[in-house]
């Protein structure tokens, strides 16, 4: 059964780092990218499942990123991953945006988020707590 | 224009008004009675006049009767022996009775005798032809049918006018008949004005109406003949004049009597108004200066100083200033009232500086929390990943003491990362708008989670007293629970050396009441104003926000939070939420709006007034 593939957008490296290096030992395939419009060029060469996107973006605000990657691909799953706590409930962009999780994510946390979003595509899940 | 321009120029204006409707009425009123006075005067002057001349021609009538009527000239006319009249006619008689001359006339009417005597030569003189003419020519003078007839009045002749008299001779019985007629008469000259003049005291003068040439004269005149009886002229501010018409015996009018009068009664009221008039600029001045004086001292000057102070206000010096004018007037409450608004303006200016304060601090903390969160995240993978290296260094068969090492540095590394996000979370949750999302909340269960999530200290004992009423209340569980937690945590937290903590929820049928209290070491009255500031605190690890944000979500509630303590007994706070909040709707916490728009009426009241 293949693995989901998963993009991390976040301007900040160490995070981009960490992630991977925790994703990738729970079985995901992980692609980074540190601008939107870095993310944005390697969603439409590559098909992502879940991305995991930080809402504040030095170049573009997540709220619109989060569309166009809808554009580009219909069924991709967006996490937000942001520094904001955000209002009561509320979740900026679009509907693809599936969860809005605040940083810093306990590991169990983020797994449990991407294992949930994924498991609806109908792939293996590793992440057993 | 400043005030005490306009002041003194009001004040001119008014008196200049008043001094003007004081000389109109004065002059329509005053000089009005002045003039009718001296009209009354010149007609009864004039009347006497006429009424002194009527004399003189009764009294000639009165002398011409008793010669006429006398023996001895009836006698003459019968026999025409002059003796008989010898006597009559002795200059003494014309001097006596004051007549130039005597005609005596038979009863064909032509003059048998006759005799001219100047008075004021006292001689004899020819009779003169005009007025022999006179007598020949008016009949009247001649023909009387009746003892009692006679004629008496003014004759105008070509040597002038004359007073005369005719009567008819009969006998000293006054029976007829009639033989003859006698005529008397006296020159109306300047001789006979002087007799008028010396007994009536008046100034008099007849005019031949021939002779009246001045225009003003006759129109005078013209106005009697047209019916006035008497008409009055005045010259300038000294005399005034009556004329009245004389007629003569053919009733025709031949001469015009002027008497003259000085205006005493008119000089005299010009005097008394000019008195008046006087006296009342004089008054109206000294009444003007002393307002002006007044208005400037009891009001001016304190404006002007009232003025000067706040005009010298320094707007960062508000709170410690004062206008007061003494007194205790409309300029003193002024002052008064200035102060109380600079007292207003202070407070404004406090709560400005305050929410100011609470803004910067909101933004900063949502930038310093947003900021802080990326390397929190990278701290807390770093410890995940050093408690993943530990489990494989296990695995492999490292020793297990230097293995415990490690592990404890993991623990405390992800306790005090632990404990900066919850101060990173506190710093964005004060930042941010608090909305209540209401939903039936079991106020006890809450409480007993949120004891249980707490680490309590065993010397610690806490006990949860809840009335069953509040199983049921409408709230929002997530934001109570965080008050909760910080009222508990604090209350452990004043008691380091242990103590029991007491939480108890009582309720009336519209609120709640949740009380936390410790046995702690108390809040000192110094603090206790500040309490719910925000980074206001006493605890070593504490960012001040808690009792803050605590505050705002009881207040978004609808409910107060209160505070009771005593330093060394501890301390008991209060919440109070309604039961039944009226419009859940409307129970968020917009303070930064509603505080921005404050703050911009502030803002203008204050540029307003500066």
């Amino acid at each position: 059964m293949s693995k989901a593939s998963i993009l991390i957008v976040d301007d900040d490296e160490d995070i981009l780092y960490f992630f991977r290096v925790l994703l990738e030992e729970n079985g995901y395939t992980v692609s980074t990218a540190t601008t939107g419009g870095e993310a944005l060029k390697q969603a439409e060469t590559n098909k992502y499942d879940l991305v995991l996107l930080d809402y504040k973006l030095t170049d573009i605000s997540g709220g619109v990123i989060a569309d166009k990657f809808r554009k580009i691909n219909e069924s991709i799953q967006i996490i937000y991953i942001t520094g904001y706590s955000l209002k009561n409930g509320e979740i900026p962009g679009s509907e693809a945006v599936r969860e809005v999780l605040v940083k810093p994510i306990p590991e169990h946390i983020l797994l449990r988020a991407i294992s949930e979003a994924v498991v609806g595509q109908g792939f293996q899940t590793e992440y057993e707590g | 224009m400043k005030l005490r321009k306009k002041l003194v120029l009001i004040f001119s204006a008014s008196y200049i008004l008043i001094f003007m409707c004081f000389i109109i009425a004065s002059n329509t009123f005053l000089m009005k009675g002045f003039i009718d006075i001296e009209d009354s005067n010149i007609k009864k002057e004039t009347e006497l006049g006429l009424k002194s001349l009527d004399l003189r021609i009764e009294e000639l009538d009165q002398t011409t009767h008793s010669f006429a009527a006398r023996d001895d000239t009836y006698y003459y006319i019968e026999s025409g022996l002059k003796h008989f009249i010898n006597e009559l006619l002795l200059s003494s008689t014309f001097i006596d009775y004051e007549i130039n001359f005597m005609a005596f006339l038979n009863k064909e009417g032509d003059i048998i005798c006759s005799k001219a005597f100047d008075l004021v030569e006292l001689k004899n003189i020819p009779f003169p032809g005009s007025i022999r003419e006179a007598i020949e020519q008016h009949g009247v003078l001649k023909d009387h049918n009746e003892t009692d007839n006679w004629v008496s009045g003014i004759l105008m002749t070509l040597d002038g006018p004359i007073l005369l008299s005719s009567r008819p001779i009969i006998t000293t019985e006054e029976s007829g008949p009639i033989v003859g007629t006698l005529i008397c008469a006296r020159y109306l000259d300047f001789l006979e004005i002087e007799k008028l003049k010396g007994s009536t005291f008046l100034s008099l003068e007849v005019i031949d109406v021939n002779d009246v040439n001045s225009l003003d004269l006759y129109e005078s005149i013209s106005l009697v003949l047209n019916g006035s009886h008497i008409s009055i002229e005045r010259q300038g501010y000294d005399t005034i004049i009556g004329y009245s018409v004389l007629y003569d015996i053919f009733e025709v009018p031949v001469l015009v009597l002027k008497v003259d009068s000085p205006r005493d009664v008119y000089s005299h009221g010009l005097l008394v108004l000019a008195y008046f008039v006087g006296s009342g600029v004089l008054a109206g001045f000294v009444i003007a200066l002393l307002s002006i004086f007044v208005m400037n001292r009891f009001i001016l000057v304190r404006i002007v100083k009232l003025s000067e102070e706040v005009s010298e206000i320094n707007p960062h010096m508000i709170a410690t200033t004062k206008v007061a004018i003494p007194g205790n007037d409309e300029v003193s409450i002024l002052s008064e009232n200035i102060d109380e608004m600079l007292d207003a303006l202070n407070l404004y200016q406090h709560r400005l500086k305050e929410r100011e304060r609470m803004a910067t601090i909101g933004e900063t903390s949502a930038m310093v929390g947003h900021d802080l969160r990326n390397p929190l995240q990278v701290v807390y993978l770093l410890g995940s990943r050093l408690g993943k290296k530990i489990g494989v260094l296990r695995d492999s068969g490292v020793d297990d003491s230097n293995l415990k090492d490690l592990e404890y540095i993991e623990e405390k590394l992800m306790e005090q990362t632990n404990y900066m996000n919850k101060i990173v979370s506190d710093l964005q949750d004060f930042s941010k708008n608090i909305n209540v999302v209401y939903e039936d909340v079991d106020l006890e269960q809450t409480l007993v989670d949120v004891v249980g999530t707490l680490k309590v200290p065993e010397n610690v004992d806490v006990s949860v007293r809840v009335d069953e009423r509040l199983r049921s209340v409408r709230a929002d569980a997530n934001l109570l629970k965080r008050v909760f937690t910080n009222l508990l945590t604090n209350g452990i937290q004043a008691m380091p050396k242990g103590g029991s903590l007491t939480v108890t929820g009582t309720a009336s049928d519209d609120e709640a009441t949740i009380m936390v209290s410790d046995t702690g070491s108390g809040i000192s009255g110094e603090n206790m104003s500040k309490l719910f500031q925000p980074l206001f605190t006493t605890k070593a690890k504490g960012t001040g926000l808690g009792l803050a944000v605590s505050k705002r979500i009881v207040e978004a509630h609808g409910g107060e939070i209160t505070v009771e303590s005593e330093e060394g007994v501890g301390t008991s706070l209060t919440i109070k939420i309604p039961m039944h909040p009226e419009d859940e709707e409307k129970s968020s916490d917009e303070i930064k709006v509603s505080d921005a728009e404050e703050a911009s009426e502030i803002q203008v009241q204050q540029a307003k007034y500066n």
